[in-house]
């Protein structure tokens, strides 16, 4: 009870310094955050009032950050003791352990050493062991002192008390006053749980323009389409369109190039990338089909909406748009595209989005939105946010550790990019490329999980990006539409049997509707009468009563 | 011998033989697809499905596998070490232990029976294992990792070895050891171990290839020393990756992306090639140690 | 314990020597206990975490109890049956299909003299080397809908329509038996192979002079000498009748929705579940669950066979 109190008034507290910073707006509206600021770092940021939080003076850290005089006597004590601690940071990439690991470690403890009085011990894992290996370590106890939930899951992790709250004795007040500046307010409290602050989503898009199609443009060229013209303003990346003249676009590719496949979509990933649809709590067995205006939990597979997409889907798999190897592809879509069978897929929209896919697939790609609402879900802010363990021996240098990561653009770049000179270099026009002789396959520290360090938007931006892709990122996090339910959580442990059994239903039906196998009038109530035998209406019940209660608790009526 | 016994037998060879090509064939013939499709042209592979004729053949997946900075022949050297150690270790303990089980007149060998055969009813689960051999033995990210939990020696294996010890070796060939003055460290080097050579050919066998196929260990203790990945770990880590990164589509929408970075089919099925190949080259090998069991048998006979 | 009975009532003077007999057989099992004790008893108080409701500030032994809410999941919901049905009959069907050709095979092979023999034995020990997810590739260069080898190379010349195999339920009970022994058969014959090569060659060579028929030497010698080893592979596949392989129930379906009706068994069911709830206590649940049916049921097959033939027994 105490800490919830305390909580509040924190976050008063932090409103009103942000407010002071940023000069306008009121403290609903989703556009008066420092986001924008944050991206060129030092110079703005260091006009921010403040640190009033604390108490203490206009205190400035090493990067012109707000900072306190708690913060500045523990890292004193530390550089006098002599011993710097050892603080072990764990992540996740696609690759594994990059061979520069220890060089990176080393680079970047002597950063730290300087400013923080703490060494720095990378840990890099893959995506196929990063959940069960964290798991272990954190069953098991070993040191892991800052972490990133990722594919670990937040939920879970809270639940089962792995992490540590940054509430207690003032923790993020007393040393994390940069992370307050730079992430935007309505996103930086989304991981507080039960009153217990336990991590901070890192600077990424917070948001997604739903249901995007990219197409190849080599495709379009050849059955003339005119998409140019399209275009709304000079500059946009993304045409916006609509579900007809999309099926247009793809009637005419399945004329033209009968031998490829027109049309692909990651498996389950339809509803979440092209309806605005909040998966509140973690999972659709019960979801807010009103996100923005509406707190109630609704059943998604009896809605009109579920129909509608299931038959749009259906439409297109019985044109003969989608492979028919649909249902158990592991390839991908970028490489098929690469490999020319296909021409084009639907990908979720962001700032820099038509760079990145022309890169992935190797030829320029055109973009279309389907509609044009811009979604931000409520797990948009757990689903990556970073974590001190609970177990830490030092949560004072650990949440000192990640205030830098968020603050510090030379720690940013070294676990964004690597060591400049080696890994990468900069270019004429103030980008930055890899380095002589070094490309993605023999870089020694090459992880392309950018969007999973704590801020991004503070390190050098790659080749083939715009140069202001983080300003527009910020803008496009603040004009996202985001959801009432933003930063709830579901501890969905007391109807674990009916998760169980409603998953295992769900994936029994989800990819035949959802890619379009059967005809969604027929099959969709099958699954509803499967749902339901499942344990549904308990479970949506469950959850309706923990989302009532999580609303009462922060003032959401 | 007869006649009607020559005919018999030359018509039991006829029909073997024909049986073992028949199921010889089903066996290989998807291993000569995965070779086949290791030497296809990966967008070709994507476009037009594996097949035995492919229209374009690249030795692309091969290039990649041992230039890149995977490391594969040190991979190899890793996984050949472990196998001879896990091998030699593994063996002569699960004999040790079955001959002992063997032995009819030891005290308890009901109860010791029992208490090997638990094992493979129940284990602690992954946590406690994963604890015990981290905090108690502390052998995370070192080559100890990989040879000593789960492979060395398994319940299975030792009660196989137990049942031929009781059943191929007759009583009283070993009474004869004993009357001829023999210790039973004697009896057993001299008059038993001979005797089941088959067996314990074929245990060497299981035992290496657990120990060859195994990314498990690797997969769950080495998290820094990637120095130490075998061959299988190698090959795994890229398998689960891309496994992991179509599951989590939905959830981490970036994993696409994951996905574009990651080597491709053919290199998958290279991958299995290489991992495969040296039990091919090696089994002949074993297998002779089958043909002495026969001639061993028949002396005994 | 049953041998003992056998044995003739001991004098001092014997107990005594089979005392100075046993010490060195001890130190021989030893090392092989001793690795036991290290690898599988020291965890095995970690079982407690399938009651306990596991909080990581707490540790494993701290934490508070939970009585069987964590086995609840496992039952509860009228999937329960399906999956126990299919994890038991799929391992019913193996067990039956895989032992009778390992045998089969073993056979054939002990008795050819042909110089393919060694070339055959390795062959069909080759799919067992393969890795789960090489293996669903495989299956999936056969039966993939849209290039797949069976619809284009097979069906199609034969002018019959392409077959969706990935949606169609009722073949899959059939592929997975067949896959399952196209894998396994290698290795299971090696052990029923290795067993008849000790048989001793005197029992063939009279019964041959006695004019017995290759058939007759296999029925009357073969089989029942190899009778228990296969009363012992079976006991211990008893015991391992809940469990499923995963990856020949997971990846060789590719996880295709349409199939889980035939392909869910309890490990599959399980790992879904969880795969996002991550509970530790949950999955050693389904782990005892699993361990404890086994348990039984070789406890109960054990007795009926050491009734019936107490040389085959286990323990």
């Amino acid at each position: 009870m105490k800490k919830r109190v305390l909580a509040v008034v924190l976050t008063g507290v932090m409103t009103a310094a942000m407010l002071a910073g940023c000069g306008a707006g009121n403290s609903d509206s989703t556009s008066d955050t420092p986001a924008a600021d944050s991206g060129s770092g030092e110079s703005t940021a260091a006009s921010s009032a403040g640190t009033t939080a604390a108490g203490s003076e206009d205190l400035k850290d090493v990067n012109g950050y707000p900072t306190t005089q708690d913060a500045i006597d523990a890292i004193q004590e530390r550089k006098d003791s002599g011993s710097y601690p050892t603080l072990v940071v764990g992540f996740m990439n696609f690759a594994g352990t990059p061979k520069g690991i220890e060089r990176i470690s080393q680079k970047i403890s002597e950063r730290t050493e300087e400013t923080l009085g703490v060494d720095v011990e990378l840990q890099i894992m893959d995506m196929a062991s990063y959940a069960q290996n964290m798991n272990l370590m954190l069953a098991s106890g070993e040191q892991m002192d800052l972490f990133n939930a990722v594919s670990v899951g937040f939920s879970p992790c809270v639940n089962k008390g792995y992490l540590y709250d940054m509430y207690e004795d003032d923790l993020f007040a007393k040393y994390g006053q940069g992370i307050a500046v730079v992430v935007p307010e309505q996103y930086l409290y989304a991981d507080v749980v039960g009153g217990g602050f336990y991590g901070i989503t890192s600077q990424k898009e917070q948001g997604q323009g739903l249901f995007g199609i990219s197409i190849a443009q080599q495709y379009l060229d050849g059955i003339g389409y005119d998409y140019n013209s399209m275009y709304e303003n000079d500059g946009d990346e993304w045409i916006y369109t609509d579900y007809d003249t999309i099926t247009d676009i793809f009637k005419q590719l399945h004329e033209k190039y009968p031998d490829k496949t027109v049309f692909m979509t990651d498996k389950g990933t339809v509803v979440g990338q092209c309806m605005p649809v909040d998966a509140i709590g973690g999972d659709y067995f019960g979801s807010l089909l009103d996100p923005m205006n509406s707190l109630t939990v609704e059943d998604l597979f009896s809605s009109d909406q579920y129909m509608e997409i299931c038959k749009q889907m259906y439409q297109w798999n019985q044109a003969g748009y989608f492979s028919k190897d649909a249902l158990t592809d592991t390839t991908g879509t970028t490489p098929a595209v690469k490999a020319g069978s296909l021409m084009a897929y639907k990908t979720a929209l962001k700032p820099g989005i038509k760079a990145q896919e022309s890169n992935l697939c190797g030829q320029p790609m055109v973009m279309f939105q389907i509609g044009r609402e811009n979604f931000s879900a409520s797990n948009t802010c757990n689903s990556m946010p970073w974590c001190i363990n609970s177990q830490t021996e030092d949560p004072v240098a650990a949440m000192q550790l990640l205030n830098a990561f968020y603050t510090d653009p030379v720690l940013s770049n070294l676990l964004c990019w690597g060591e400049e000179g080696v890994e990468y270099q900069k270019t004429d026009d103030g980008h930055i490329t890899f380095a002589d002789g070094v490309d993605a396959s023999n870089s020694e520290y090459y992880n392309n999980v950018n969007w999973e360090m704590p801020n991004q938007f503070i390190a050098d931006i790659w080749e083939g990006n715009d140069l202001d892709v983080w300003e527009k990122t910020a803008t496009f996090n603040e004009k996202c539409d985001v959801s009432k339910g933003m930063g709830f959580i579901f501890d969905n442990s007391e109807v674990a049997s009916e998760y169980t059994a409603l998953t295992n239903v769900y994936t029994q039906y989800r990819d035949q509707l959802e890619l379009g196998f059967e005809n969604p009038e027929k099959l969709i109530p099958e699954m509803e009468s499967a749902l339901k035998d499942a344990g549904l209406e308990t479970y949506m019940q469950a959850k309706q009563e923990a989302l009532d209660a999580w609303a009462k608790d922060n003032g959401k009526e | 011998m007869n006649n009607k016994n020559i005919r018999s037998e030359r018509r039991f060879q006829i029909f073997g033989n024909i049986v073992m090509i028949i199921i010889s064939l089903c066996a290989v013939i998807p291993l000569i697809l995965m070779v086949i499709s290791s030497f296809t042209d990966n967008d070709a592979l994507i476009r037009d499905g594996y097949s035995f004729t492919p229209h374009k053949w690249s030795v692309y997946a091969y290039t990649y596998i041992f230039s890149s900075g995977n490391s594969v022949p040190h991979a190899y050297m890793i996984s050949i070490v472990l196998t001879l150690v896990g091998t030699a270790v593994g063996l002569t303990i699960t004999t040790l232990l079955a001959y002992a089980l063997s032995r009819r007149f030891l005290p308890g060998r009901g109860v010791l029976t029992f208490i090997v055969f638990f094992t493979m009813l129940f284990n602690g689960g992954l946590v406690p294992t994963y604890i015990n051999y981290t905090t108690v033995f502390g052998i995370k990210n070192t080559f100890l990792a990989l040879l000593v939990p789960s492979l060395m020696l398994n319940a299975f294996n030792v009660l196989m070895m137990k049942s031929y010890f009781v059943t191929g070796i007759p009583d009283e060939i070993m009474e004869a050891a004993y009357i001829d003055g023999a210790n039973e460290f004697q009896a057993f080097f001299r008059v038993a171990l001979p005797l089941a050579k088959p067996i314990v050919a074929t245990i060497a066998l299981f035992i290496g290839i657990g120990y060859w196929n195994d990314w498990m260990n690797g997969y769950i203790y080495l998290t820094k020393r990637t120095d130490l990945y075998s061959v299988q770990n190698l090959l795994n880590r890229m398998i689960q990756n891309i496994q992991a990164l179509t599951q989590n589509a939905s959830t981490v929408s970036q994993a696409t992306q994951g996905l574009a970075t990651i080597p491709s089919v053919s290199v998958r099925m290279a991958m299995a090639v290489v991992g495969v190949l040296p039990i091919v080259i090696v089994y002949p090998f074993i297998q002779n140690n089958f043909v002495k069991g026969i001639t061993l048998g028949g002396v005994k006979g | 314990m049953a041998r003992a009975v056998n044995q003739p009532v001991m004098s001092k003077a014997k107990k005594k020597s089979l005392m100075k007999r046993s010490i060195p057989i001890y130190i021989m099992a030893l090392p092989g206990l001793l690795y036991l004790f290290i690898n599988n008893y020291m965890p095995m108080p970690g079982i407690v975490l399938a009651f306990k409701n596991y909080n990581a500030k707490k540790g494993i032994y701290g934490s508070p109890w939970a009585g069987f809410k964590n086995f609840k999941y496992l039952f509860a919901t009228s999937d329960a049956f399906i999956i126990t049905r299919n994890t038991i009959c799929y391992n019913l069907v193996f067990i039956l299909v895989n032992t009778f050709f390992a045998i089969f095979v073993a056979i054939i092979l002990s008795e050819l003299t042909s110089k393919w023999k060694k070339a055959y034995q390795s062959v069909i020990l080759l799919p067992y080397l393969l890795s789960a997810v090489i293996i669903s590739y495989l299956v999936f260069a056969f039966l993939s809908p849209e290039n797949g080898f069976i619809n284009n190379s097979i069906l199609k010349p034969l002018g019959r329509e392409a077959v969706s195999w990935y949606q169609k339920q009722e073949y899959w009970p059939f592929i997975l038996v067949f896959v399952n022994l196209w894998k396994g058969i290698g290795y299971s014959c090696i052990i029923y192979l290795s067993t008849i090569i000790g048989f001793d060659r005197g029992y063939y060579e009279a019964a041959a002079i006695d004019g017995a028929t290759k058939w007759q030497q296999i029925t009357h010698i073969t089989l029942p000498l190899l009778r228990p080893t296969i009363i012992m592979l079976t006991l211990m596949a008893v015991g391992r009748i809940f469990y499923s392989d995963f990856g020949l129930f997971y990846q060789v379906p590719q996880n295709s929705g349409a199939l889980l009706p035939v392909t869910n068994t309890i490990d599959t069911y399980v790992y879904r579940g969880l795969l996002e709830l991550g509970d530790i206590s949950m999955s050693a649940a389904a782990g005892v669950y699993q361990s404890m049916v086994g348990f039984v049921l070789v406890l109960g097959a054990n007795l009926l066979v050491r009734k019936l033939d107490p040389d085959s027994a286990l323990f």
